[in-house]
């Protein structure tokens, strides 16, 4: 039967956890990760989300199945490792999003508490555009994430959800703290409101590319593709490439040095991100069996140079 | 490090060679006037002026890097050239030679640039000259840190006496906590790369 092939799994001691079980191939051109973990699902009643398989080369635990189209054989190994506790990509992008949404507001409302020793101070108009600009920063990256994001990983482990809303809350907290302080030595307006439009137009280009990303495949399909038009012409994640511009450019619109801060380490993850998502990339679309080849010219995150 | 052929075979490498001499010619006479400028007002703002001229002629090797004239890469060459002018033109002022410790300041400034630049433009007109090679490789290794310190005090300086470039001069200290140990350590590389090439011919 060409739709279904008998493999064995194993956990980590060696010991058999299901033999000869029987993978389907749920749709026509090769197995999934899915087909493996509805195969053991269906002798092992677990959270599907928590399966993870290694393949198996020479009786010694090799590569981790990652999402999407896998190579299985008759008679394969799989190693089974059990995750720890999952989370919804979905949500933690709500938890970790939502405090810097309402972290200026907060800091607003509790000034008086915050800062004493000053007297009620009305924020100037360079601070409500500050104020403005970050939080519909983050009001944006809620609506991204109701209904623009596609997540191919359908969770992530727990902890990552403490990891992720410190970093995000703490710095927009921090940001906050200095940039609608009273003592806020203020920019210029005119540079304030300069910088604030070259903001809101990364921002736009930032979700044009989330768009253009969510929009890459058909509903239910893994495979990978090559994103195409717009800046991914130029880096493979243009995505990452506005949100740090937008980023340092909040910074000059500020000038608060914690938003640097706050720049330089989201810039320092995500060139870690785009550098692994480049070479990923490149090796599956190396041009060979058919497959397209990666674009030569096409840059990490910096249009020719990096 | 940039490297440049100085044989002058095309326009590209008459024009080199031109940029080189004229460099070098304009850093030693500021290498001259820096002397007596350690007591005297007039000449310092002289040597201000002309290490002004300086940078702002060496901004062409920006688009030197870029045109692959020279083997340098653009975002180094942007960084060295701008933050040279930024210093010379934001941080140090003509009122710096009248004030004591600003005078000293912009001394040892002007003499690391114009000493450093010396030996770095010395080394592309006279290439093939042993001296002006080991200067080139080991001269950085005093005159470097003296600029990089004499940068800071200058920055410092106009940090605390310019209310309004007070938010640029933080940025520049940002910047250079992290592109001066970097560069240091990567001319001492190239230093132990070029020493390594030289021990079989010196046996």
């Amino acid at each position: 039967n060409n739709n279904m092939v008998s493999v064995n799994i194993i956990d980590r001691r060696g010991n058999f956890l299901a033999q000869n079980l029987n993978v389907v191939k749920s749709r026509g051109s090769s197995y999934t990760l899915d087909d493996l973990r509805n195969a053991l699902y269906s002798v092992k009643k677990m959270d599907k989300n928590r399966m993870f398989f290694y393949s198996m080369k020479g009786g010694k635990r090799s590569k981790g199945l990652r999402p999407g189209d896998i190579t299985i054989n008759e008679g394969d190994e799989f190693e089974f490792k059990k995750l720890g506790i999952q989370i919804g990509y979905r949500t933690v992008f709500y938890i970790e999003y939502f405090v810097p949404m309402v972290a200026f507001p907060i800091i607003y409302l509790l000034r008086n508490y915050i800062y004493p020793g000053y007297q009620s101070q009305p924020l100037t108009t360079v601070q409500w555009i500050h104020f403005w600009i970050h939080t519909l920063h983050f009001v944006k990256r809620e609506l991204e994430s109701m209904f623009v994001h596609k997540f191919s990983n359908g969770t992530m482990p727990l902890m990552n959800v403490f990891k992720n809303s410190s970093y995000y809350w703490g710095y927009a907290f921090l940001c906050g703290y200095f940039v609608l302080a009273p003592y806020y030595s203020s920019p210029s307006l005119r540079s304030t409101v300069f910088f604030a439009i070259l903001f809101l137009i990364c921002m736009f280009c930032n979700g044009y590319c989330h768009y253009i990303l969510a929009n890459l495949r058909k509903p239910g399909d893994k495979n990978k593709y090559i994103p195409r038009g717009f800046a991914f012409e130029y880096v493979t994640c243009p995505n990452y490439s506005f949100e740090i511009l937008a980023w340092i450019l909040y910074f000059f619109q500020t000038r608060s040095f914690m938003v640097l801060a706050f720049a330089l380490t989201g810039a320092g993850q995500m060139f870690v991100w785009a550098k692994g998502k480049h070479i990923n990339l490149k090796k599956l679309f190396n041009g060979e069996n058919g497959k397209e080849k990666y674009p030569r010219n096409r840059k990490i995150l910096i249009p020719f140079v990096v | 490090m940039s490297t440049q052929n100085i044989s002058p075979q095309s326009s590209q490498q008459k024009y080199l060679h031109l940029h080189a001499l004229t460099l070098f010619t304009l850093s030693l006479i500021l290498t001259i006037l820096i002397i007596p400028a350690s007591r005297s007002h007039s000449y310092l703002s002289l040597c201000i002026n002309l290490s002004r001229l300086s940078q702002l002629i060496a901004l062409s090797e920006i688009y030197q890097a870029y045109a692959r004239l020279i083997k340098s890469s653009i975002p180094i060459q942007i960084a060295q050239n701008l933050g040279r002018c930024f210093v010379i033109f934001c941080a140090v002022s003509q009122a710096d030679a009248f004030s004591h410790f600003r005078h000293i300041a912009v001394w040892m400034l002007l003499f690391a640039w114009g000493l450093g630049d010396v030996i770095r433009y010395a080394f592309y007109v006279f290439k093939g000259s042993k001296v002006a090679e080991m200067l080139r490789f080991n001269g950085f290794i005093v005159l470097y840190p003296l600029g990089m310190i004499s940068e800071v005090l200058c920055v410092i300086n106009a940090w605390w006496y310019h209310e309004r470039m007070a938010f640029w001069m933080k940025l520049f200290m940002v910047i250079v906590t992290v592109a001066y140990p970097t560069l240091y350590m990567y001319m001492l590389k190239q230093r132990a790369k070029r020493n390594k090439r030289m021990k079989p011919e010196a046996r």
